[in-house]
């Protein structure tokens, strides 16, 4: 009684040991890749947004709004690189905006986000019209029929200002 | 979060993002029980239940267990071993304490464990970076959508039992077809939530 | 039954999707671009052949009262695998099937071929059934996938086609797309197969009735 027990537990716990074990040395193969690979896509990212800049240098995030990811200044002084996140109603838009040391916006982008296709595209087809707006983001007015996406984007650009304030 | 966020995280989880006719989560049981209304029922409750509990337990363990010790990689094992574990014991404790609750939902529980909407909501409150409540939220919407979903077709059902289609149509394409324009219906509502806070 | 007719069998007699109905779920949210839907057949498997393999081989070790906790811990395993291969190596397809990668873990036809086939067979035969069953799957994958993106997008594995990318339909490529033409597939496989398709999504037909204990209860 006891033995049929004992040996089927030990039968799942070696299964497990040796399953985890396995994964473990796989994702110590490929966690390097896929952090490079990330760290890659995030460094184009910035570029794309602040083309002119030469080396991204990464900031400390006391004292910024709790939205803000990553806060990056450049080498040569023309720019900063907020990543923000800010919740539409599909779950999280994760926005990388840059402001210029002037306050004006130099471009803004999405990373991610999962709101509904056709009916949140406006929002996020507006993004050109962001570039060059000041913290009052003057002329931006939310989308009808799409209300909830278009403050969440603003909200997130404000917060992306507001760090502005405190980095500059 | 504002309460107000919570709503429509709950809102949208339930009819926006329906788990069942918009994200195609949970299938099989969808096609497979919903042809009576108190089968379907059951089977909502069942999967309502599981899906907040299952995240009650697989959230702080995610947060709390596996992120601080880089044992992402884990994840995928630990939630659905965790989800059987919930079902195997939930199962036992509805047995011995509420014999009546068991009887109307225990024939379902043990097909919880293979449906791919609770793994998926538990992934779904990790991967979108809910707080607890947020994510308490997120599977009370999953759950009563798939509820929903589930009434709502087995109304359906019935009345194609009495149709007529042409041989190879019977059984499953009709109910697909029922399936698709369900669907349609559902995308009705993405307008509703987008302006429903102004 | 020899090793050959193991082998069609997933194929085409007792194809998973569209004779068994089984792991519908990634089969119609993913099947919206030939290209994602080649990706997650040959993900599914590969994670259907390893599953097949362990679970034959260590068919004579698993105590029964454990079976379900180890064949989960193998299959999730194996999944888990298949994720980290993906992210690190093919990240286009890891965005584009998402959160259904992680979800392989639940699709029914690998739990189910542990359950009917791989648990009392050898491994060789295991191995036949897993490429089998892998290679219906992925072609009926790519059957909706074709017919919804050629017809919903105007392209075929992102190659545009001419007339119809300036009149595509692109309801196909939603929701309600997938589910109405899967079922006009099933229609047509009813028309041309002799014994049809299983025709009851109930738990009757489910591999996992016996593990349930309750088949036949409920349709």
């Amino acid at each position: 009684m006891k033995k049929d027990f004992v040996l089927p537990v030990i039968v799942l716990a070696v299964i497990c040991l040796v399953m985890s074990g396995a994964l473990a040395l796989i994702n110590h193969v490929t966690y390097p890749i896929v952090s490079e690979a990330a760290a890659e896509r995030a460094e184009l990212a910035m570029r794309e947004i602040i083309p002119g800049a030469d080396e991204f240098v990464l900031l400390s995030n006391e004292g910024l709004p709790e939205s803000i990811v990553e806060a990056y200044t450049t080498s040569n002084n023309t720019g900063f690189i907020f990543i923000v996140t800010t919740f539409g109603y599909g779950g999280e838009i994760t926005i990388i905006c840059g402001i210029d040391p002037q306050g004006l916006i130099i471009n803004t982008l999405t990373l991610s986000h999962t709101e509904t296709k056709g009916i949140s595209d406006p929002v996020f087809n507006m993004q050109p019209e962001y570039i060059g707006k000041d913290v009052s983001l003057a002329g931006i007015d939310a989308i009808s029929g799409a209300t909830i996406t278009s403050n969440a984007y603003k909200k997130g650009i404000s917060d992306a200002f507001l760090a502005f304030e405190i980095i500059k | 979060m504002s309460f107000e966020g919570l709503i429509v995280i709950l809102v949208s989880a339930a009819v926006v993002n329906n788990f069942v006719l918009i994200q195609f989560l949970g299938i099989c049981p969808f096609l497979g029980v919903s042809k009576d209304i108190k089968s379907s029922a059951g089977m909502g409750f069942a999967v309502l239940f599981v899906m907040v509990l299952a995240t009650i337990v697989t959230w702080p363990i995610q947060i709390y267990l596996l992120t601080p010790n880089d044992l992402g990689y884990l994840q995928t094992i630990v939630f659905v071993l965790i989800i059987a574990a919930l079902v195997q014991f939930m199962e036992i404790v509805l047995k011995k304490y509420i014999p009546a609750l068991y009887l109307s939902l225990g024939v379902y529980l043990p097909l919880m464990t293979t449906n791919c909407a609770i793994f998926a909501v538990a992934l779904m409150n990790v991967k979108e970076n809910y707080t607890l409540v947020e994510s308490i939220f997120n599977s009370l919407g999953a759950g009563v959508g798939f509820l929903l979903a589930m009434v709502l077709f087995s109304g359906i059902r019935k009345h194609t039992e009495n149709a007529d289609p042409p041989e190879s149509f019977k059984g499953a394409p009709l109910t697909l077809i029922a399936a698709a324009i369900l669907s349609i219906s559902f995308f009705g509502f993405s307008g509703v939530i987008e302006n429903l806070f102004g | 039954m020899n090793n050959f007719s193991i082998f069609m069998r997933g194929i085409v007699k007792e194809n998973p999707v569209l004779i068994l109905l089984l792991g519908l779920c990634p089969a119609l949210a993913v099947s919206t671009q030939a290209e994602n839907a080649l990706g997650m057949g040959i993900a599914t498997t590969f994670v259907l052949v390893c599953s097949n393999l362990a679970i034959s081989l260590l068919r004579n070790v698993i105590p029964d009262k454990v079976r379900i906790p180890c064949y989960i811990v193998l299959i999730s395993g194996f999944v888990t695998l298949v994720q980290m291969i993906v992210e690190a190596y093919a990240y286009t397809l890891y965005q584009a099937l998402g959160i259904f990668l992680p979800l392989i873990a639940t699709n029914c036809v690998i739990f189910g071929r542990a359950e009917v086939f791989a648990n009392k067979n050898n491994a060789f035969k295991s191995l036949l059934d897993a490429i089998g069953m892998g290679a219906g799957f992925t072609l009926a994958l790519l059957l909706i996938a074709s017919v919804r993106e050629i017809f919903g997008s105007g392209t075929w594995f992102g190659i545009e086609i001419p007339i119809l990318i300036s009149n595509n339909i692109p309801i196909l490529t939603l929701a309600p797309g997938g589910f109405v033409v899967f079922g006009f597939l099933v229609a047509v496989v009813n028309k041309f197969s002799k014994t049809g398709t299983r025709n009851e999504f109930g738990c009757k037909g489910c591999p996992q009735a016996k593990a349930c204990g309750k088949g036949g209860t409920l349709s």
